[in-house]
């Protein structure tokens, strides 16, 4: 505090420095900050040490404004901790455990005057959030406080001209595990009309890793720093809907341009500050959240209730605080292109396959007998299939250049589409879907005899949930717990406990060729030779394909599968065989799913393994569904038959 | 058979590993990819990718754009933003205009503060001169913008 102590409002010249008059400036400086000269302040200007006291004496360290921008949580051993892991969001020493101690510097690092060779660094530039709260708290006056000129700070206001906010909720992507449960981020928008003209912030973890199961891995424990980010939305909307196949929804927030700003300046607070990114839990949704904290300290957002945070459930939080009134859907490309493929015939499929393949020219569309709209779509669909090869680096980037120009060209001598053109139904809000945790009770029969089941899944989607809110075709089921207890016999087992059990059903058209996978891992009773269940563990990858539309799904994956029990002769069995399937949404409540799967184990403990399969889920309500599922297996030769009836809860 | 079986059990898992490598883009024009080294088409590729949601590089606070390398500065248009979002949108742009429509054509039009009253006759007037804007495909968007600001302003 020795140096600190100085009037108020004294201001100090701004200098231009060059290598040789650094020793100068700095010998100016310290004299400046020692001499305690007397500056142009009021007589009755407090000291900064009065307003260290007073701050004392209302016990703001306390305050839950000051605890949201500074990301105070309790702490597991008593007191409190900041989640933020970089000593640089701090000027206490012991800020991250120590809210009093980081507000006694913070406002001493108020009043000190601005460093010439950085004046970027003051704290009221570097913390302006903080900042502004503590002198809107204390009321010290503007003029009592350094003149610090924060040019970046007021550059980047000023492009960004914080007006509105808005949620983004980019769907779930199974064939990334980084983005399997969707993403939230938030878009701050300005004075434009254009909604791709806002920016959005986004909490990622920060990385070159490529390979998509290291990076789940690793984000696990925490070994990613996660920063926040500022970009143009444009750039985020191009990389989910047409790099990925994602839609996006857009949740504007009910929150006022104040507030707004507040939150605007409290990402500053952020940029550059890293925090250990956690895929679980202190993500990034979770740490969105304090964002909205900080726009409204009122919000208490942040007190999650489960050890997970999954995007859609921030989106219900976010809805329950009542921040949400409307949504906006934004279908990615795949899903407008699978749209146009729909409608097109056979004749126009034709003609756009062969358009694509330099069987015919684009003159040939011209020509060929179809309506406006007809041509349009051949078109359209060559048109975004072209940059789609172009993106596989199918095409160098001159015969793109050539080939979408004849293209372009052609359709713009078609004129405007109407308003009718490619109708897209909007799949329903996603936060009105079910929630990712179930709880199963039933009833069933295996072979003679009956059961009571118990099941319980954390997370997330089932092929059978109803699909709204998440993609059709795609199940993530984590940590699955299945418990029965046979009456008869008085045994409770452990039925299955499913580690993981991912599938991904992308249906093929005529211009989109995905394939599709599953992976299964974890413990489950299956049949041995002597009639009875035991406990194995197994590890299930399958690819194939999918054909179909997201009403009805028919699939077929090549699987192979290793089993580990001590009763296998060798203690393992490796299998090989395949599923085929049906999944099917006849009504918008009811899922059905029939499949037969045949693996014919060779190594380890020989046998062969049959199952046929018949199950379908009926929802009552978002939360609520009834299931039947009825399984007929063939393992070591015996047959064995189980049915289900089983209530499903959603929450 | 047990050969088979082990290598497809290995394929299967190995399969993750082999995560697309990007390859980098050059020259200037349609193409002029806006993500970059992200751009290993990661839609159709289906490898298990950890790109989606991370950020790479210096990408953390990216107020201006990042495909501005392209442009000369003897454009006639000289606003910042308008030249920044032509150039990071450039093929967005040029399939608004064709289809004379669009979100793209939109903010362009906002930018250029074309009056909402006019928008329709400025996204017909650029529709039906498609072929004099989008010349070579390897024009850059201050070009673009110049030969729009001649045709429709």
């Amino acid at each position: 505090m020795t140096c600190g102590r100085q009037p108020a409002g004294s201001r100090h010249p701004t200098m231009t420095l060059t290598g040789k008059h650094l020793l100068v400036s700095v010998a100016v400086l310290l004299l400046l900050l020692c001499a305690g000269r007397p500056g142009p302040a009021t007589a009755a200007a407090t000291t900064v040490d009065e307003w260290q006291t007073r701050a004392l004496r209302a016990e703001l360290a306390g305050k839950r404004p000051w605890q949201v921008l500074l990301h105070y949580k309790p702490s597991r051993f008593g007191g409190l901790v900041s989640l933020i892991d970089d000593p640089r969001f701090f000027l206490a020493p012991d800020g991250k455990t120590d809210p009093q101690a980081e507000l006694a510097a913070t406002l001493t690092g108020m009043f000190l005057p601005p460093d010439p060779l950085q004046p970027e660094e003051h704290t009221l530039c570097r913390f302006p959030a903080r900042s502004r709260w503590l002198r809107e708290t204390l009321g010290i006056a503007r003029e009592e406080l350094p003149e610090v000129a924060c040019r970046e700070l007021d550059l980047a206001l000023e492009k960004i001209e914080p007006q509105r906010a808005v949620l983004i909720f980019p769907g779930n992507h199974n064939n990334s595990p980084a983005s399997m449960f969707g993403h939230t981020l938030i878009a701050i928008e300005g004075r434009h009309e254009s909604r791709l003209l806002s920016f959005a912030v986004n909490y990622a973890a920060h990385t070159d890793e490529t390979n998509g199961f290291a990076y789940a891995i690793k984000g696990v424990f925490g070994l990613y720093p996660g920063y926040y980010s500022l970009l143009p939305y444009y750039v985020k909307v191009r990389e989910y809907n047409d790099l990925e196949r994602r839609d996006v929804w857009e949740y504007p927030l009910d929150l006022t341009p104040a507030e707004v700003e507040r939150m605007s300046l409290h990402i500053w607070e952020l940029r550059d500050i890293s925090s250990e990114y956690y895929f679980f839990d202190e993500n990034c949704s979770y740490n969105l959240l304090f964002l909205l904290e900080a726009a409204r300290p009122e919000l208490e957002l942040t007190g999650a209730s489960r050890p997970w945070v999954i995007p859609l459930d921030t989106v219900r939080t976010i809805a329950a605080a009542g921040l949400i009134r409307e949504v906006r859907y934004r279908p990615s490309k795949a899903t407008r292109i699978a749209a146009l493929a729909m409608r097109m015939d056979d004749a126009e499929t034709r003609l756009a396959l062969d358009l694509l393949a330099d069987r015919r020219t684009v003159s040939e569309v011209a020509t060929a007998n179809l309506d406006a709209e007809a041509q349009m779509r051949i078109l359209d669909v060559a048109i975004e299939t072209t940059e789609f090869r172009y993106y596989r680096k199918e095409l160098d980037q001159t015969a793109y250049q050539q080939r979408s120009l004849q293209l372009l060209r052609a359709r713009s001598l078609l004129g405007r589409a109407d308003d009718d053109y490619l109708p897209i139904a909007d799949p329903g809000r996603p936060e009105h879907g079910h929630g990712s945790n179930r709880l199963a009770l039933g009833l069933g029969i295996r072979g003679d005899d009956w059961y009571q089941e118990l099941r319980l899944r954390p997370a997330y989607h089932n092929l059978l949930d109803a699909d709204q809110g998440y993609l059709a075709g795609s199940q993530i089921d984590f940590a699955n717990l299945v418990l029965r207890y046979y009456p008869e016999r008085r045994q409770g087992t452990l039925q299955a406990l499913d580690l993981i059990d991912i599938v991904s059903l992308s249906p093929r058209h005529a211009f989109f060729h995905p394939v599709s996978w599953k992976m299964t891992t974890g413990f489950r009773q299956r049949q041995f030779a002597d009639g009875e269940d035991h406990l194995i563990y197994r590890l299930n990858p399958g690819g194939g394909f999918t054909w179909g539309n997201d009403r009805t799904l028919a699939y077929v994956l090549f699987e192979t599968e290793a089993l580990l029990s001590g009763r296998f002769r060798d203690s393992f069995a490796l299998g090989i065989g395949g599923t085929a399937g049906v999944l099917a949404t006849p009504l918008p409540d009811w899922k059905l799913q029939v499949t037969a799967r045949q693996l014919w184990y060779e190594l380890g403990g020989p046998h062969r393994g049959l199952e046929i399969s018949f199950k379908q889920n009926w929802r009552l309500a978002a939360s609520c569904s009834v299931a039947l599922e009825v399984t007929r297996e063939r393992i070591f030769g015996d047959y064995v038959t189980d049915g289900a009836l089983l209530i499903n809860y959603y929450w | 058979m047990k050969k088979l079986l082990i290598f497809s059990l290995l394929c299967l898992l190995a399969a993750p590993a082999v995560a697309g490598q990007a390859a980098s883009n050059t020259g200037c024009g349609l193409g002029t990819v806006l993500w970059g080294s992200q751009s290993d088409g990661s839609v159709i590729s289906q490898s298990l990718q950890a790109t989606t949601n991370g950020l790479f590089g210096n990408q953390t606070f990216g107020i201006t754009s990042g495909t501005l390398g392209c442009d000369q500065p003897a454009n006639i248009i000289k606003n910042d933003r308008l030249l920044a979002f032509t150039a990071d949108n450039l093929d967005l742009l040029a399939r608004d205009i064709a289809a004379g429509q669009g979100e793209t054509l939109d903010t362009v039009a906002e930018l250029m503060e074309v009056p909402a009253a006019e928008r329709p006759t400025f996204n017909s007037a650029l529709q039906g001169n498609f072929d004099r804007i989008f010349v070579t495909g390897t024009e850059t968007a201050g070009v673009v913008l110049d030969r729009i600001a001649v045709i429709a302003l």
